[in-house]
């Protein structure tokens, strides 16, 4: 319980900190400290592998790149906090908004303190962790990937083919006209012929 | 998990026709990859072939029972197949349209295909999706295609802006629509499958609630984004201007088609409840697209632009069927799809070809073509005539059986403002026809004096021509067929599992 809280504030803190960074490099260094945290709090939840491949996933490939677009688009920290407050009527409409819609929810029974009338009966949930206890969380996922959702796994596949292929059309410029070194050519070049040739003109 | 597994394999053929698709495309990459084939007509010839097989498959599994498969992923009963039909059929006609465009733009024709290909079937498994984790994900792979498709042009500055808005927009409604999800899946109860959402939302007492509500208008924006329904066209025109004149053509239909099955399945089986908000709210954008895009549309003066705010209009009155919400009201809805699907590509045909002879789409450089083209100009004008609702074409047929299913229902008013905006929609459509026909003033625009055209002899008609009159064909005389499309309409929907309330 101590270590969740610690983590979920340590989260909630650098997300703010995400927002209000001046220095670009720095918010994305926050946001990999939100990705830490959460998978920290994964790991609480007892989803490690999870955990991990959020780590792989989020923080090794994503995080690293946008880090990599930051520094690359060099972007003047003097042009970003001009205008703080110039967004707050619209964005706290929605945060409003946003926060009304969670009290719809939110009762007693996540905050003791709130006043509801609303029954908490209907909130029926499945505890999965208890009828898979023989089960890793590998076993479990690789037992559902294969089989229940075949669909999902075909269908997202198919969306990393076409990204993959995409990225590749919309950033390869092969012009004719730049002269290339072609490595493998080159080195399949026999030394006899090439002076031959010479000599033959 | 020894039944799951035997279940899960027994429902193999429902997916069937993807599988086709899906195997032909990677045998197309493949292929690509490994032999250095010059004639690039191969592939158009297995990705063409692989289409027309995979539409057999499903006609001749339209007598099948319907089933739900993969323990509750995917649902294929006939209402899905036929919308899976029309989109395999949208493909084969736009795949013709883009094989002389690529070939003169110079660009790579494998991935277009291969990208053509994925949208086909992304937008096959969105209308089977029984799921809403595979409703997201079909749809996240149909417009993942369109995103790529629609930027395909990347040297042409207007592709890349229209790109950059389709995708921050897709992006925004996905999202919109994801959050509706969560609304239901919480809800429910934590059920994710549409017909348990449905009973979960009986049991959680929560079908009536606020809750249910915001979950349902949260679903219209997300779907109303895709399907570019009034409140929320703004990138379609702009989008259709810069894009490839082939892939407007395919997005203009498919996109479409997928939105539509994914609605009419969504609201039916998991807000039976709530018929009064979803149908006024479907009304109100139904009467806002067809007032807006049937004015927007005259003052246009790029013909793509035009078209887009045509769409905009067509997909007011599909919402008609939609919302007349019996039997026949889907019945309508289909055949109305089915003859849109042939007007709306056969004037994108028509566009294709003759801005690949001259290279532009202003409106006014049309002027005079019937000079150059006659056969040109005569499927235009078809086409347009069809679009706009002249009796003896097949879209009067279409929209009057529409306007006569809703009016059944009472529905008055949407009836009214349908064919107030339709005589609306002929005056621009017939504007353009003249401007096409008339040779009263002797100067030709110099774009119409530079197009040229292949001889007449039926042996070296392009591809696009091929198409053009297909589409031409079909845009004449499917209305006067079409009782006979209705009765097996009806036959086939049937079995169907929510039609027949």
């Amino acid at each position: 319980m101590i270590l969740f809280s610690v983590f979920s504030s340590i989260a909630l803190v650098s997300s703010v900190m995400v927002i209000r960074a001046k220095n670009p490099v720095h918010s994305v260094l926050f946001f990999i400290l939100v990705f830490f945290n959460t998978s920290g709090l994964l790991v609480l939840l007892g989803l490690d592998f999870f955990a991990m491949i959020f780590l792989v996933v989020y923080v090794g490939a994503i995080a690293v790149l946008f880090l990599f677009v930051v520094m690359m688009l060099n972007i003047k920290i003097a042009e970003i906090h001009e205008n703080v407050l110039r967004y707050l009527p619209v964005g706290g409409i929605i945060g409003v908004i946003f926060l009304l819609e969670i009290f719809f929810i939110v009762d007693n029974d996540y905050i003791p303190i709130l006043p509801t009338k609303l029954s908490t009966t209907y909130l029926t949930y499945t505890v999965y962790a208890e009828k898979i206890q023989s089960w890793t969380n590998l076993e479990t996922l690789g037992n559902l990937l294969y089989t229940t959702y075949f669909v999902l796994f075909l269908v997202s596949s198919l969306i990393l083919l076409v990204a993959m292929i995409g990225a590749i059309v919309l950033t390869m410029h092969k012009t004719t006209q730049v002269k290339r070194q072609d490595v493998f050519r080159q080195n399949a070049i026999d030394f006899k012929n090439t002076i031959k040739k010479i000599r033959d003109i | 998990m020894e039944l799951e597994l035997d279940l899960s394999f027994f429902y193999k053929t429902t997916i069937l026709p993807e599988c086709v698709l899906i195997f032909c495309l990677i045998s197309i990459l493949i292929l690509d990859l490994i032999l250095k084939i010059k004639d690039k007509n191969v592939f158009f010839f297995i990705s063409l072939v692989s289409l027309l097989l995979s539409i057999f498959i499903l006609i001749f599994q339209l007598k099948e029972e319907p089933v739900i498969s993969f323990l509750g992923n995917f649902q294929a009963d006939n209402f899905n197949k036929i919308f899976r039909i029309f989109i395999a059929l949208c493909s084969i006609l736009c795949i013709p349209l883009s094989i002389d465009f690529i070939k003169c733009t110079k660009l790579a024709i494998t991935e277009f295909l291969i990208f053509l290909l994925t949208a086909t079937i992304g937008g096959m498994f969105l209308c089977g999706a029984n799921d809403l984790i595979t409703i997201f994900v079909s749809l996240e792979c149909l417009s993942l295609c369109s995103y790529l498709l629609s930027g395909y042009t990347k040297k042409d500055v207007r592709s890349n802006e229209a790109v950059m808005k389709y995708l921050l927009i897709g992006g925004t409604s996905s999202s919109i629509l994801a959050y509706g999800f969560s609304w239901l899946y919480g809800l429910s109860g934590g059920e994710f499958q549409l017909q348990k959402i449905a009973d979960g939302l009986v049991s959680t007492e929560m079908y009536n609630s606020f809750g249910s509500l915001l979950a349902l208008v949260f679903i219209i924006v997300g779907i109303g984004f895709k399907l570019s329904l009034v409140p929320f066209h703004q990138w379609t025109p702009d989008v259709y201007e810069g894009s490839p004149t082939p892939v407007v053509a395919f997005l203009s239909v498919a996109s479409k088609i997928a939105g539509l099955a994914l609605l009419v399945r969504l609201f039916n089986i998991v807000f039976p409840f709530l018929p009064n908000q979803w149908h006024s709210l479907l009304e109100i954008s139904a009467i806002c697209s067809m007032i807006l895009g049937n004015l927007v549309a005259i003052t246009q003066t790029s013909m793509k632009r035009m078209l887009a705010y045509s769409s905009i209009s067509q997909i007011g009155y599909l919402m008609i069927g939609l919302v007349t919400g019996n039997f026949d009201g889907y019945t309508s809805m289909i055949v109305y799809l089915l003859f849109y699907i042939f007007m709306n590509l056969g004037t994108f045909a028509c566009i294709i070809l003759f801005g690949l002879r001259t290279g532009t789409d202003n409106i006014r450089d049309y002027s005079g073509l019937i000079l150059k083209d006659p056969l040109l100009t005569f499927s235009l004008a078809l086409c347009l005539l069809s679009l706009g609702g002249i009796p003896p074409l097949s879209g009067f047929f279409g929209k009057l059986y529409l306007f006569w299913c809703a009016w059944k229902t009472g529905l008055y008013f949407l009836v009214f403002i349908g064919l107030f905006t339709s005589v609306i929609s002929i005056y621009y459509y017939l504007k353009i026809i003249k401007l096409l026909i008339t040779t009263e003033n002797k100067e030709v625009t110099s774009y119409v004096q530079s197009y040229t055209v292949s001889s007449f002899s039926l042996l070296s008609k392009n591809s696009i021509e091929v198409s053009i009159i297909i589409c031409v064909i079909a845009s004449i005389f499917l209305g006067i067929f079409m009782n006979p499309i209705i009765n097996i309409l009806q036959i086939n929907l049937h079995l169907n599992t929510f039609t027949n309330i």
